[in-house]
C-alpha cells in the first residue's frame, strides 16, 4: 500500500509540475507578446528602433526561456532566442517588423504545442 | 558529450526507481499490462540520452507516469475481479482429464509446438501424461501429471518425512549477517564457536548458511 502511495503522490506531482509549465508558458508568452506589440507601437510613433525596449526584451526572454527549459525542445527555444538577436539588431523597419512577428508567432506556436487539445495530444 | 554522461545517470537512476516501484513481481513475471510498460519505459529512458534538444522532464514524466499507472492499476486488480480480467485475461485450461481442447488451442494461436515447448520447460516429455494444463496470464503453461505419472511423494511410499528448516545465508565473504543470525535464534558467539569446531576464523569463510536447527554448510575462500 506504501508503493502505491508513492505513485499516486508521484502522478498528482506530475500532473502539478505539467499545469505550472502550462501556466508558466502561457503566462511568459503573453507578457513577451504584449512586450513586443508595445515595441512596434513605440516604433510606429517615434519612427526609431526602440533600443533600449528590444534589449529589456531580450532579457525577459532568457528569463522566460530558462524558466521552461525544462519542459521546451531546446531546438525551439535556439530559434526564438536567434530571432530576439535579429530583433536587437534590427537593420530597417521592415526587417523589424517582420521579425517582430515572427517572434510572435514562435511564442504562440510554443503555447499551442504546450496546450492540450485534440490537434496536439493526438 | 558531458550532457549526455550527466543524463544517462540521472535516468540510470530513475528506471532503477521506476523498476523498485513496479516491485519485485516485476522482475519474476510479466502480465501483459507489465510487459507493455516494460517495454515502454525502456524505449522512452533512451529518448533524451539520445537527443540531447529533447527536455530532461520528457524522459522522465513518462517513465514516472507509466510505472506509477501500472501499480496503482494493479493495486486496482487486487480489488475487482473484473478489472483484473479485463487487464490480465484468465488461465485457460487446455488440457482437462488427460485430454487436449483442439479449439482452445486455437483461440490462444498456440501451435502444437508451443504447447509440447511449454510442457518440455516444466519437465514433460510426454503429453499422454497430463492430467491437466493451464496457460496462466503470463502465457507460462502450468502442468497437473497423471497420478501414476509423478513421482512417488515420502507420504505415496509411507515413509516419515521431516521437515527440515530452510537454511539462511549468515555469512558472506567474510562478512557476518548478524540479522540473519539473530532471526536464527544465534548470536556471533555461536557463530565463533561454531567455526572453532571446524578449525576456521571467519575471514577464512566465503560464505556460510545454517538453518534454525544449527546445522550448516560452508564454503572456504578459495576452495575449489
Amino acid at each position: 500500500m506504501k508503493r502505491v502511495r508513492v505513485c499516486i503522490f508521484i502522478l498528482m506531482a506530475v500532473v502539478a509540475v505539467s499545469f505550472f509549465s502550462l501556466c508558466r508558458v502561457s503566462s511568459g508568452g503573453s507578457s513577451l507578446s504584449a512586450g513586443i506589440d508595445k515595441a512596434l507601437d513605440e516604433y510606429r510613433l517615434t519612427g526609431s528602433l526602440p533600443k533600449t525596449l528590444t534589449a529589456d526584451l531580450n532579457a525577459e526572454w532568457e528569463g522566460y526561456r530558462k524558466s521552461i527549459a525544462y519542459a521546451e525542445n531546446t531546438d525551439d527555444l535556439n530559434a526564438i532566442s536567434l530571432l530576439f538577436c535579429e530583433l536587437e539588431n534590427a537593420a530597417d523597419k521592415d526587417d523589424f517588423v517582420k521579425t517582430c512577428e515572427l517572434i510572435k508567432t514562435s511564442l504562440n506556436l510554443l503555447w499551442k504545442n504546450e496546450k492540450p487539445c485534440l490537434s496536439t495530444v493526438f | 558529450m558531458l550532457i549526455v554522461f550527466i543524463r544517462s545517470v540521472v535516468l540510470y537512476f530513475v528506471v532503477i526507481l521506476s523498476v523498485r516501484l513496479m516491485g519485485k513481481r516485476q522482475i519474476g513475471q510479466l502480465q501483459p499490462s507489465e510487459l507493455v510498460v516494460t517495454i515502454l519505459v525502456s524505449n522512452i529512458a533512451t529518448l533524451p540520452v539520445e537527443d540531447i534538444s529533447i527536455p530532461m522532464s520528457m524522459g522522465i514524466v513518462p517513465v514516472l507516469t507509466l510505472v506509477s499507472l501500472d501499480v496503482i492499476m494493479s493495486a486496482v486488480t487486487l480489488k475487482s475481479i473484473r478489472i483484473r480480467r479485463a487487464v490480465s485475461g484468465t488461465p485457460k485450461i487446455i488440457i482437462e482429464n488427460g485430454s487436449l481442447k483442439p479449439e482452445l488451442l486455437q483461440q490462444l494461436r498456440f501451435t502444437a509446438d508451443d504447447l509440447l515447448e511449454g510442457l518440455r520447460s516444466q519437465g514433460v516429455f510426454d503429453l499422454s501424461q497430463v492430467e491437466q494444463a493451464v496457460v496462466e496470464t503470463t502465457g507460462s503453461i502450468s502442468v497437473c501429471l497423471k497420478k501414476g505419472s509423478e513421482p512417488p511423494t515420502a507420504d505415496d511410499l509411507g515413509l516419515k518425512a521431516e521437515t527440515d528448516p530452510p537454511p539462511v545465508l549468515v555469512m558472506d565473504s567474510g562478512r557476518v549477517l548478524s540479522s540473519a543470525l539473530k532471526e536464527l535464534g544465534f548470536d556471533e558467539i555461536w557463530l565463533d564457536r561454531t567455526l572453532s569446531k571446524q578449525k576456521l576464523r571467519r575471514d577464512e569463510v566465503f560464505m556460510m548458511t545454517a538453518n534454525r536447527k544449527g546445522k550448516i554448510f560452508l564454503v572456504r575462500r578459495g576452495s575449489r
